[in-house]
C-alpha cells in the first residue's frame, strides 16, 4: 500500500545548539490560535487565574464566616446562596479556585520534575537501570491514581503540601513513560550520533539535546496533569480528605452532598471544576497541534 | 498460549509483591508513632495499643516487621479495624458483592456503548459525528464523576422522582429473592451509568480511531477487491480487528472504575466497598482504608493479567508468541 | 461475446501536498480473453496506479480524478455505481497484490478468508471447493492447515492463499501487481509457475506486472513497456524480446543479459532514475537518461507503429516506419 505512505512528511528534527526547542514559536502561536476551544480554554484559565488571585477583593464575604442565614437559595445578598453554616458560597469558589490552582500548579510542576528524571536516566542508561525503574513506575502505576493518592492523604494527613505529594506519587509513573519514550526515540537520531562523536558528555547530550527536544509532549502532558490534578484534589476533598484550612470546590460538593436538594451548593461549584478541567484538556490538545503538528490529536 | 500465559503470570507476582511493599512503606512512612498511624485517631486503650505492638511486631527492627507484613497480606490477614474489632477482612468481603455488582454492571455498560458508538463514528464520513463523539469524550474525562452523581440524583430523584437517589433497595420494599431485581435495577440504572460515563468515552474513542485506521489496511482493500459490500467489510474483516485495542483499554481500566466506585457509591449511599472506605477515612481507621486500596490494586493486576489473556486469545498473533504489533 | 478489458487513452491525476500530479498519462491498454499480458517497467513508472485506477482502487482522499476510458466487455468501470461494480470485482475480475501479510486479515484463518468468497451456501460445496482451491495452488489442503493463521505461514504460502483467493471467485481475468516481490528468488519463480499455470488451466487471462523478463518471455504473449506514466512501447513479447524499438526497453533488456539469471545476477542498471511525474512537461522524458537522445528529443515523441501490433514512443524508429495516430 504506497497510497497514501508515500506523502507522509519526514518526520521532524530539531538542529542542535542553542536553538529555542519549541520550534517555530510565532508559527506554533498561529496554529494554536487557529483553534477554537483551545483559545476558548486559554480564556477560562486565564480568568480562572486573576480570579484566584484577587480573591480577596472580588469575594463579597469572608468565605469561612459564619452567619445567620443559613442554607438560604441565591438571593441578592448572597448571589449563589449560603452552606448550612451560613456561609457565603460565591466566596468560597472565588477563594476555592486558589487551592486548586495552588495544587494543580504544585503538582504539575512536580510530576513534571521527578518524571522527566526518572523518565530520562531510564531512557538514557537503558539496561538494568531501565528495567528496575520502569518497574517501579509500573507497581505505582497500577494502583489507580485516584486509589493511590487517596490512601497517601489518609495515612500522611489531609494538608496541602501531602495532598500535592500525593498526587505527585499518583500521576509521575505517566510521565516518566513518556519522557523515556521521547528520549529512547531522540538518542537513535543523527543530531545525538553527531554529540557523541564530538565527545560531550552524557550530561550535556540529555540537557542540550535529548531534553529541548523531548519538550513539545511534556509541555502537552503537564497541561493535561493540571486538569488531572484539579479532579484528584476535588474527590478527595470530597471524601473528608480536604486541607480543612484552605477549603477548595470540592469540600462544596461534600457540604451539598449532605442535602443534595439545595442544588445552589452543588451545581455551580461542579460547574466551576468541570470548565477548569475542559479548558486545560482543550490548551493541552492546542498545544499538541501546535507544538507537534505531525502528531495525531484528540 | 501455556507459554504466553506463564509469561504474564510471572510479571504479575513481582508486581503484586511490588504493591505490597508500597504499601508497607506508606504505612512506615506515617508521621508519628506507627502504631498511632496504624490505628488513626481512634481513642484505644494501653492494652490494645500493647496487643496492636505486640501483634504488628512493632518493636521489631524493619526487615523483620516487613517480613511479618509479607506473611500477613498472604495469609488474606489485613487487620483489624478499630472502630468494631472486626477483622478488615470480614468486613471488606461483606461488602465486596454489591461493589461487584456496581462495577461489572458499568463496565459491561460502557464495553457496549463505548463499542457501539466508536465503531458507529468510525465508519461514518461524517465529521458532525466525529467531532460530537470527540467532545463527549473529553467532556466525560474533565467532569468530576462525583458531581455527575450529584447532578442526576439533583435531576432524577429529587426534581423528577422518577429514580431513587440512595441505596441498593427500597427500605419499604417487602419483595424476596429474585422479585427484588427489578427494585436493585432501579437503584442501579443511576450510579452504572456515571462510573461508565467515563469509560463510554474513552472506550467510544478508542475504537473510533482504531475502526479508522483498520479501513485503511491493505487487506480491507483485499476484501473490496472480493467483491463484498461495505457494510459486509465492516462487519467481517473490520470490526472485530478494530475491537483489539477496545479489549486492553476496557480490562486495563477496571481500575479507574473500582476506584472511582469509590466516589460513586460514597454519592449514591451504595453499600459497598467504597462506602466502607468513606467511613473507615472518616473514622480514620488506616486498617481498614489500607486493606481497601490494597485489594483495588491487586484486583487490577488480576484483571490486567486476565486482559492479557483474553487479548491473547482473540489476536492470534500475541497468542502464538509473536508479539507483533497491533497494541496501543 | 467477450472483447475483456480495453483501456484507452487512460489518466490518472492524484492529490499531493505539492498539487495534482499525473502519474498515469494518456495510457491504453487492452487484454482479450484468454490472453496473458505483461506490463513492465522500473519503480514509480505508475504501473501500480494504472491497475489501481483502473480498478477503481484509489482511495478518495488521494484521488483526483480519472480522464479517458476503461472498460471490461465493453462497459465503462468508471461509470459504474458502486454496487454493480462490485459485480466485476472478485467475480470478473481478480486481484492479487504484493505483499501477502498485510493483504491477510491477521485475526481470520486463511481457509475461512479463501472460503468467504464462494458464492454458494452449502456448506459441504464450499469445502470441497476450498480444499480444490488449495490444491491447485499449491498448498496444503488438510483442514488443519487451513486453520492456521497468515502469521504461522512463509512468506511463498501466503502469496499462495491470496491466489487461492482471487481464483475462488472464479474470474475471467486476473490481475497481478508484483505478486513475488519481496519473496525469495526460488520462490519467486515458483509462485509465477503458479500463477501461469492455473490461468492457462482455466483459460483465463492475465494482466501481470513484474520485472522478470524471464517469466513474460516465457508466459505471456503481449507486454507493454511503461516510462514515467506513458506506455512507451508494446508488441508481442517474442517481437519486442527480439529487437526492442525503443532505447528504454533495450535497456530493460540489457540488464537482463541472461534471463534465466536470478536477478541478483542482473549487473547492470540503466543509469539514472525515473522523473517524478509531473517533472518533465514537455519533450521525451527518457531523453535524461536515453543514450541516443539528440535535438528532436526535446519535442514530444509520436507513437510509431512498427510491424503489426507494436509501437514505440520515440523519434528514432519514426524515421522508419509510419505514425501509429
Ligand atoms: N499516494 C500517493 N500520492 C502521490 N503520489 C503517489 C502516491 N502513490 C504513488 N505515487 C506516485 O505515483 C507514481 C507511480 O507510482 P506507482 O504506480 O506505485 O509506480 P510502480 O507501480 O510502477 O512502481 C510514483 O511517482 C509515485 O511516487
Ligand atoms: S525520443 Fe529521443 S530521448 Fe526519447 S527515447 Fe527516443 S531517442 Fe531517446
Ligand atoms: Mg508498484
Amino acid at each position: 500500500m504506497s497510497l497514501t505512505r508515500d506523502v507522509v512528511p519526514g518526520t521532524r528534527r530539531w538542529r542542535t545548539g542553542r536553538r529555542p526547542p519549541v520550534p517555530g514559536g510565532r508559527q506554533a502561536w498561529r496554529r494554536f490560535l487557529g483553534h477554537p476551544p483551545a483559545v476558548a480554554g486559554l480564556v477560562i484559565l486565564i480568568v480562572v487565574v486573576l480570579v484566584a488571585v484577587a480573591a480577596d477583593w472580588i469575594a463579597p464575604y469572608d468565605p469561612q464566616a459564619v452567619s445567620q442565614a443559613l442554607l438560604e437559595p441565591p438571593s441578592g445578598e448572597h448571589l449563589l446562596g449560603t452552606d448550612t453554616v451560613g456561609r457565603d458560597i460565591l466566596s468560597q469558589i472565588i477563594h476555592g479556585g486558589r487551592v486548586s490552582l495552588i495544587v494543580a500548579l504544585v503538582t504539575g510542576l512536580g510530576t513534571l520534575v521527578i518524571g522527566s528524571l526518572v523518565g530520562a536516566v531510564a531512557g538514557f542508561y537503558g539496561g538494568r537501570v531501565d528495567a528496575v525503574l520502569m518497574r517501579i513506575a509500573e507497581v505505582f502505576q497500577v494502583i489507580p491514581s485516584f486509589a493511590l493518592a487517596l490512601i497517601i492523604v489518609a495515612v500522611l494527613g489531609a494538608n496541602l503540601a501531602y495532598i500535592c505529594a500525593a498526587l505527585v506519587m499518583a500521576l509521575w509513573p505517566q510521565m516518566a513513560r513518556l519522557v523515556r519514550g521521547e528520549v529512547l526515540r531522540i538518542m537513535t537520531t543523527d543530531m545525538v550520533a553527531a554529540a557523541r562523536t564530538v565527545g560531550h558528555s552524557n550530561r550535556r547530550i540529555i540537557m542540550s539535546d535529548v531534553l529541548p527536544n523531548a519538550l513539545p509532549p511534556l509541555i502537552v502532558q503537564t497541561t493535561i496533569d493540571l486538569g488531572s490534578a484539579i479532579l484528584l484534589q476535588a474527590g478527595l476533598a470530597f471524601l473528608g480528605l480536604g486541607d480543612p484550612s484552605n477549603l477548595s470546590w470540592g469540600d462544596i460538593l461534600q457540604q451539598a452532598q449532605r442535602d443534595l436538594s439545595a442544588w445552589w451548593m452543588s451545581v455551580p461549584a461542579g460547574v466551576v471544576i468541570f470548565l477548569v478541567v475542559l479548558a486545560a484538556n482543550f490548551v493541552g490538545d492546542g498545544l499538541n497541534r501546535a507544538l507537534r503538528p505531525t502528531s495525531s490529536h484528540l | 498460549m501455556l507459554r504466553f500465559t506463564a509469561r504474564r503470570l510471572l510479571h504479575a507476582v513481582p508486581l503484586l509483591f511490588g504493591v505490597v511493599t508500597l504499601m508497607f512503606f506508606l504505612l512506615q512512612l506515617a508521621p508519628g508513632d506507627p502504631i498511632q498511624a496504624l490505628i488513626g485517631d481512634y481513642p484505644a486503650t494501653p492494652e490494645y495499643i500493647a496487643q496492636v505492638t505486640e501483634a504488628y511486631g512493632l518493636d521489631q527492627p524493619l526487615l523483620v516487621r516487613y517480613w511479618e507484613y509479607l506473611q500477613q497480606i498472604f495469609t488474606l490477614n489485613l487487620g483489624e479495624s478499630l472502630a468494631g474489632r472486626v477483622p478488615v477482612a470480614d468486613l471488606i468481603a461483606d461488602r465486596l458483592g454489591n461493589t461487584l455488582i456496581l462495577t461489572v454492571t458499568a463496565m459491561t455498560f460502557a464495553a457496549i456503548v463505548g463499542v457501539a458508538v466508536g465503531v458507529w463514528a468510525g465508519v461514518s464520513r461524517s465529521r458532525t459525528l466525529d467531532h460530537l463523539v470527540t467532545g463527549v469524550a473529553v467532556g466525560s474525562l474533565s467532569i468530576p464523576m462525583f458531581w455527575l452523581g450529584q447532578m442526576l440524583v439533583l435531576i432524577f430523584a429529587i426534581k423528577l422522582s422518577v429514580l431513587p437517589s440512595q441505596g441498593m433497595y427500597s427500605t419499604r420494599s417487602t419483595a424476596e429473592g429474585l422479585d427484588r431485581l427489578p427494585d436493585l435495577l432501579t437503584h442501579l440504572l443511576l450510579p452504572a451509568l456515571v462510573l461508565a460515563m467515563r469509560e463510554i468515552g474513552v472506550v467510544a474513542r478508542i475504537v473510533r480511531t482504531s475502526v479508522h485506521d483498520v479501513l485503511t489496511l491493505p487487506y480491507v482493500e483485499t476484501a473490496r477487491a472480493k467483491g463484498f459490500s461495505r457494510a459486509t467489510i465492516i462487519r467481517r474483516h473490520v470490526v472485530r480487528n478494530s475491537l483489539l485495542p477496545a479489549v486492553t483499554v476496557i480490562g486495563y481500566n477496571f481500575g479507574f472504575i473500582l476506584a472511582g466506585s469509590v466516589l460513586v457509591e460514597t454519592v449514591f449511599g451504595w453499600p459497598g466497598m467504597g462506602q466502607l472506605l468513606y467511613e473507615s477515612i472518616r473514622n480514620r481507621d488506616n486498617a481498614v482504608t489500607i486493606g481497601i486500596v490494597l485489594l483495588i490494586a491487586v484486583a487490577v493486576v488480576v484483571v490486567n493479567l486476565l486482559t492479557d489473556l483474553v487479548y491473547g486469545l482473540v489476536d492470534p498473533r500475541i497468542r502464538a508468541g509473536a508479539g507483533a504489533g497491533g497494541r496501543a | 461475446m467477450s472483447t475483456g478489458l480495453a483501456v484507452r487513452d487512460f489518466s490518472v491525476a492524484l492529490k499531493t501536498p505539492a498539487g495534482v500530479i499525473r502519474p498515469v498519462d494518456e495510457v491504453s491498454i487492452e487484454v482479450r480473453p484468454s490472453q496473458r499480458v505483461a506490463l513492465v517497467g522500473e519503480s514509480g513508472c505508475g504501473k501500480s496506479m494504472t491497475l489501481r485506477g483502473i480498478l477503481r482502487f484509489i482511495p478518495p482522499s488521494v484521488l483526483d480524478g480519472v480522464s479517458g476510458e476503461a472498460s471490461y466487455d465493453g462497459v465503462d468501470l468508471a461509470q459504474l455505481d458502486d454496487r454493480r461494480l462490485r459485480d466485476y470485482r472478485g467475480r470478473r475480475i481478480a486481484m492479487v497484490f504484493q505483499d501477502a501479510l498485510a493483504r491477510l486479515n491477521p485475526t481470520m484463518t486463511v481457509g475461512a478468508q479463501v472460503e468467504e468468497v464462494l458464492a454458494t451456501r452449502d456448506r459441504r460445496a464450499r469445502e470441497t471447493q476450498v480444499t480444490a482451491l488449495f490444491r491447485s495452488v499449491g498448498l496444503d489442503n488438510s483442514r488443519a492447515f487451513r486453520r492456521r493463521y497468515p502469521h504461522e505461514l512463509s512468506g511463498g504460502m501466503r502469496q499462495r492463499v491470496l491466489i487461492a483467493i482471487a481464483l475462488a471467485g472464479d474470474p475471467e481475468l486476473l490481475v497481478a501487481d508484483e505478486p513475488t516481490t519481496a519473496l525469495d528468488v526460488t520462490v519467486q519463480a515458483q509462485i509465477l509457475d503458479t500463477i501461469t499455470d492455473v490461468v492457462r488451466e482455466r483459460g483465463m487471462a492475465l494482466l501481470v506486472v513484474t520485472h522478470d523478463l524471464g517469466v513474460v518471455s516465457e508466459t505471456c504473449e503481449f507486454v507493454y513497456v511503461m516510462y514515467a506514466g506513458q506506455i512507451v512501447e508494446s508488441g508481442l513479447v517474442d517481437a519486442v524480446f527480439d529487437d526492442p524499438g525503443h532505447p528504454y526497453t533495450q535497456g530493460l533488456l540489457a540488464c537482463v543479459l541472461d534471463v534465466d539469471e536470478p536477478v541478483e545476477q542482473r549487473v547492470r542498471t540503466i543509469p539514472g532514475v525515473v522523473p517524478p511525474p509531473g517533472s518533465v512537461t514537455t519533450g521525451c522524458r527518457f531523453r535524461s537518461r536515453c543514450p541516443a537522445a539528440h535535438d528532436r528529443c526535446a519535442a514530444d515523441p509520436p507513437v510509431v507503429r512498427l510491424d503489426g501490433d507494436r509501437t514505440a514512443r520515440c523519434w528514432l524508429p519514426s524515421d522508419t516506419a509510419g505514425e501509429a495516430s
